[in-house]
């Protein structure tokens, strides 16, 4: 019963979280190709607002959550300790941001696509899936 | 400038409900993720610990199917050929991985809990972003 709360709870964060980028226009590629095209005549910054709001409202439960220690299903807190700005993460990022910037779709908007049952969406979606398999097994000393 | 107020007053409500979505996960996982980590993490999770991140995931395609269904407008994923897709796709996923996170992880997450790496995984991210679409002259309104 603990275990149909626990993904009923999963679940629902699941349908806000598409709701949250669906009211913030982040859905739409255009509109995040548009903020990411800085010199053009029709920059829109809204994705600038969307990261404002989303990272007040986090950092709010952050601190909550530090100051429980314990979360709702009994586990402890897991507050990341690896600080490490290494190549691994430079290059992830570099490569993330030259997917995205063709594309206009990061993880999120990128599944929440695939419910629109267009092929390019879950093809997408598929590759991002197998990019993710093959950077597991990237061993830590080459990269 | 395409400034719409509307749209950037949108774009925060919109945040707010993220970053509380990404908060409340914190709090009933115990765990620091974005969407990238959800995901990536799904076959790595011990049995047990498996079906939230799934059920999340389910509820993010479903939502998807909700907002699609609305709309009208043709989603046109700015792509050419079927290569493209692919390639970006591949791109994202590996890039995420690599990095361990992506908008919603180092974006929100990790800028939200102050950590010094999240704020330099999006600044470098960012950037390239608009390099590239800078570079292929795109980036419709």
């Amino acid at each position: 019963m603990k275990n149909m709360k626990n993904n009923l709870i999963a679940l629902m964060c699941g349908l806000a979280f598409a709701g949250g980028l669906g009211i913030s226009g982040m859905l739409f590629p255009q509109r995040i190709l548009a903020f990411l095209n800085i010199t053009s005549g029709v920059w829109n910054p809204s994705l600038m607002f969307v990261m404002v709001g989303a990272i007040a409202a986090y950092a709010a439960i952050f601190q909550i959550a530090k100051s429980t220690g314990v979360s709702w299903t009994g586990r402890n807190i897991d507050i990341p300790i690896r600080g490490k700005i290494d190549r691994r993460l430079i290059s992830g990022a570099v490569l993330f941001g030259i997917g995205w910037g063709m594309s206009g779709l990061c993880p999120g908007p990128a599944i929440a696509a695939v419910g629109s049952f267009l092929p390019s969406a879950i093809l997408f979606a598929g590759a991002m899936l197998v990019g993710g398999l093959i950077a597991g097994k990237i061993p830590e000393k080459i990269l | 400038m395409n400034f719409q107020l509307d749209q950037c007053l949108q774009g925060l409500l919109g945040g707010l409900v993220i970053g509380s979505v990404l908060g409340t996960l914190l709090l009933f996982s115990g765990r620091v993720v974005g969407v990238s980590g959800i995901l990536f993490s799904l076959f790595m999770a011990p049995k047990g610990d498996r079906s939230w991140r799934l059920l999340f995931l389910v509820g993010l395609v479903l939502g998807g199917v909700w907002f699609w269904l609305g709309n009208d407008e043709a989603m046109t994923l700015q792509f050419s050929s079927i290569p493209r897709v692919v390639l970006a796709g591949l791109l994202v996923g590996l890039g995420t991985r690599l990095a361990n996170g992506c908008t919603s992880g180092h974006g929100v997450c990790g800028i939200g809990r102050g950590a010094k790496r999240s704020v330099v995984a999006t600044c470098i991210f960012m950037a390239v972003a608009m390099l590239v679409v800078y570079l292929e002259g795109k980036g419709a309104p």
